[in-house]
């Protein structure tokens, strides 16, 4: 009999599996909100929906799995991959953006189109297009209401919320924010106000890059990384219609509503229609509400 | 004077070898196509199917090629799109007047495909999926190297017996695709013949997050849990299975993945127990001589060591199947030839699976041997767990289609 010493079944039954759950559900939530933000803060600053927020993200997180295998510490490999994820976002605002500013929003959304599949070619051609997996921050398990929780997982969801968090409060607390929220308001009135609208629409990008540079960072730390992962971008995209396109209220509880109904069927009923829950209720709710949950209905355009 | 003798000798041989070259090249050559993905989801399947081929076409074409002929390749990229694959057939055999097209990428390109090739009287072998259509009753022109789901399913739940003979609850992880469909609807009647009981997971093939799946897992405690799913999937939901507390076995079906990405996820997971792949050829880590001549074989053509995988080695079989197809068809062979003599070819692989490649008038896919390894946590890699098991291409089971 072959490897009849193996041993056989589950040897560690899962411990506080809600606790788990919970966490698991928070991370992805997260890291769809990190991405959903970004989108937002384009949208809000320029009134262009960014396909290629994914793209961004698992460009991004290529980009610190390929510095993280040839030796360098995570302290000098994250710092180095924003970096490069902020001169991508000038790159890609100044050489595209910028020319297009005042024609009808399909360029702007067409021009995000080239962006994505000129990115998955970059992918492809720098990364080879394979699956790689990084090496996790933190190793081992944290123990939390008497859950065996794993520390990566715990740091994924913690770290994205607070992402989350630093993005809302930019908008909200500091004067770039008060300039960036003038432009949404009325771009011509804050131009005349003296609000360097170039500036502000490229340090939107900027960040917008950044927040998906962080969530493609925290996706590899607890999925693999492959072309495929670009995906995530449209369950932010999902998240984004589904809260309003211009409101990051509506990006955080979008990403929650895409994370758990994409859980709760994964887990509790036929996991082959996993995907379909979201755009499900995205369908919903723009039925009801065309503007999204918590969007402006004035900025709803046919596109 | 013996060494002058032994100069003379040698020289003489580097010209004739020289000239057999020169003259070889001179030749019209054999003109044949090669259709895979490698720019779309699957170039890290599919790239290093490709290598391990043109490892073997090259070491082929230096000693002179095949019936003092050269193999030229005509590569074409379908992007894992199969209207594409299929125009891309059309370009290959009217314009390039390549007389086979070969690897082909997933189970989606491959009935389109092979439409084509019994239109146009051309072969096409498949190097990594597999349909029905290569199973007794076989389609005419539609050949295949590669893992048939439904045989894979079958042989699943015996090279699980042997292993954990404890029996209990067997899970049968897959996408939702008729492939995977297949896949656990096989594993699902032999595991049941042999004394298991059955639960299934079939998730979305576009799916990246695999947090709810290794939840799954974890909540369904089973005994064993087996998966049929491509490439970078596998050790996705490996990684996931590990991180939400399932610590029991799994058996991992090579659907053309990387031993290294699955080595990390393991890493990644922290957990190294409990995992096994089997497969239809023989892993990069495996022990055999063949093995380790493929691997020199692939620096030849840039494969650095460290990217050497089990794609590579079933990449150099298919073009093993190539090479002797050609042989056996000599020249000129044209498709319709050509299919004459894959009909009744057999190949000895070296050892590289448990026999030869046989396909006969009816059976377009054959026999197929399949290997268990088990991993390693000392060495950190996967080591070979008993003797190849059988599987008939032949399907021993009835299960219904997905629509």
């Amino acid at each position: 009999m072959l490897g009849a010493g193996l041993p056989a079944g589950p040897v560690r039954p899962a411990q506080g599996a809600s606790i788990q759950q919970l966490t698991t559900v928070l991370g992805v939530a997260g890291i769809y909100a990190l991405l959903a933000t970004g989108i937002v803060l384009v949208y809000r600053t320029s009134r262009v929906v960014n396909l290629a927020q994914g793209h961004l993200a698992i460009l991004c997180a290529f980009f610190v799995a390929a510095l993280l295998a040839a030796g360098y510490h995570w302290a000098a490999a994250l710092p180095a991959t924003i970096a490069v994820g902020c001169v991508l976002a000038a790159v890609i605002y100044f050489a595209v953006m910028r020319r297009i500013v005042g024609e009808p929003p399909f360029v702007g959304l067409m021009a995000t189109v080239g962006i994505a599949i000129l990115l998955r070619g970059v992918m492809v051609v720098a990364f080879g297009g394979v699956t790689i997996t990084t090496q996790p921050l933190l190793s081992g398990s944290v123990s939390l209401f008497g859950a065996d929780l794993s520390a990566t997982h715990v740091l994924v969801a913690v770290a994205a919320w607070l992402l989350v968090g630093v993005i809302v409060a930019i908008n909200h607390f500091t004067s770039i924010g008060l300039f960036m929220r003038a432009t949404t308001d009325n771009v011509i009135l804050a131009a005349q106000r003296g609000v360097n609208i170039d500036r502000i629409v490229c340090l939107a990008w900027v960040i917008a890059v950044c927040a998906a540079a962080a969530g493609g960072f925290l996706h590899s730390q607890r999925a693999l990384v492959s072309t495929a992962a670009i995906l995530i971008g449209v369950s932010a995209l999902i998240a984004a219609l589904i809260g309003g396109m211009d409101s990051f209220r509506g990006a955080v509880i979008g990403a929650l509503a895409v994370a758990v109904s994409e859980y709760f069927v994964l887990l509790h009923f036929e996991a082959r229609y996993a995907d379909l829950a979201p755009v499900a209720l995205m369908l919903v709710i723009l039925t009801i509400r065309p503007w999204g949950l918590f969007g402006t209905p004035e900025e709803v355009e046919r596109v | 004077m013996s060494q002058r003798i032994a100069v003379l000798a040698g020289s003489a041989l580097l010209l004739c070898t020289s000239i057999g070259v020169i003259h070889s090249q001179t030749q019209q050559p054999y003109v044949i196509g090669y259709i895979s993905d490698f720019s779309g989801p699957f170039v890290d399947t599919f790239s290093p199917v490709h290598d391990g081929f043109r490892a073997h076409i090259n070491m082929v074409n230096l000693a002179g090629g095949v019936n003092g002929r050269q193999i030229k390749t005509v590569v074409r990229d379908d992007q894992l799109n199969a209207t594409r694959a299929a125009s891309l057939m059309r370009e290959l055999v009217t314009s390039e007047e390549v007389n086979s097209i070969w690897s082909l990428s997933l189970s989606s390109t491959l009935p389109g495909i092979y439409a084509l090739a019994k239109r146009f009287n051309v072969p096409a072998i498949s190097s990594v999926s597999a349909i029905k259509s290569t199973l007794p009753p076989a389609e005419d022109y539609a050949y295949s190297t590669g893992s048939p789901f439904e045989v894979a399913g079958e042989v699943s739940a015996k090279l699980a017996i042997k292993l954990f003979p404890s029996k209990g609850k067997l899970m049968c992880v897959t996408i939702d695709s008729a492939g995977g469909f297949a896949a656990c609807g096989h594993t699902a009647a032999s595991a049941s013949a042999v004394g298991f009981t059955n639960d299934s997971l079939m998730f979305p093939p576009a799916k990246v997050e695999y947090g709810a799946i290794g939840q799954r897992i974890a909540n369904s405690q089973p005994a064993v849990v087996v998966t049929h799913l491509p490439a970078g999937l596998a050790p996705g939901v490996l990684l996931a299975a590990r991180s939400a507390g399932y610590r029991g076995p799994m058996l991992l079906h090579n659907v053309a993945f990387n031993e290294a990405t699955l080595v990390k996820a393991m890493e990644t997971a922290g957990n190294f127990e409990n995992t096994h792949v089997f497969s239809r050829y023989v892993l990069a880590h495996d022990p055999l001589p063949a093995v380790a001549e493929i691997g020199r074989a692939l620096e030849k053509v840039g494969v650095k060591p460290a990217d050497f995988s089990g794609n590579h080695i079933a990449g150099w079989v298919h073009g093993k199947l190539a090479v002797e197809a050609l042989r056996k068809c000599g020249f000129p062979c044209n498709g319709e030839k050509l299919n004459a003599t894959l009909s009744s070819l057999s190949v000895d692989t070296g050892g590289l699976s448990g026999g030869p490649i046989t396909f006969k008038a009816d059976d377009h896919q054959g026999t197929s041997w399949w290997k268990t390894y088990s991993f390693d946590p000392a060495s950190k890699k996967f080591k070979p767990t008993g003797e190849w098991v059988e599987a008939a291409s032949k399907l021993a089971y009835t299960v219904g289609e997905k629509k």
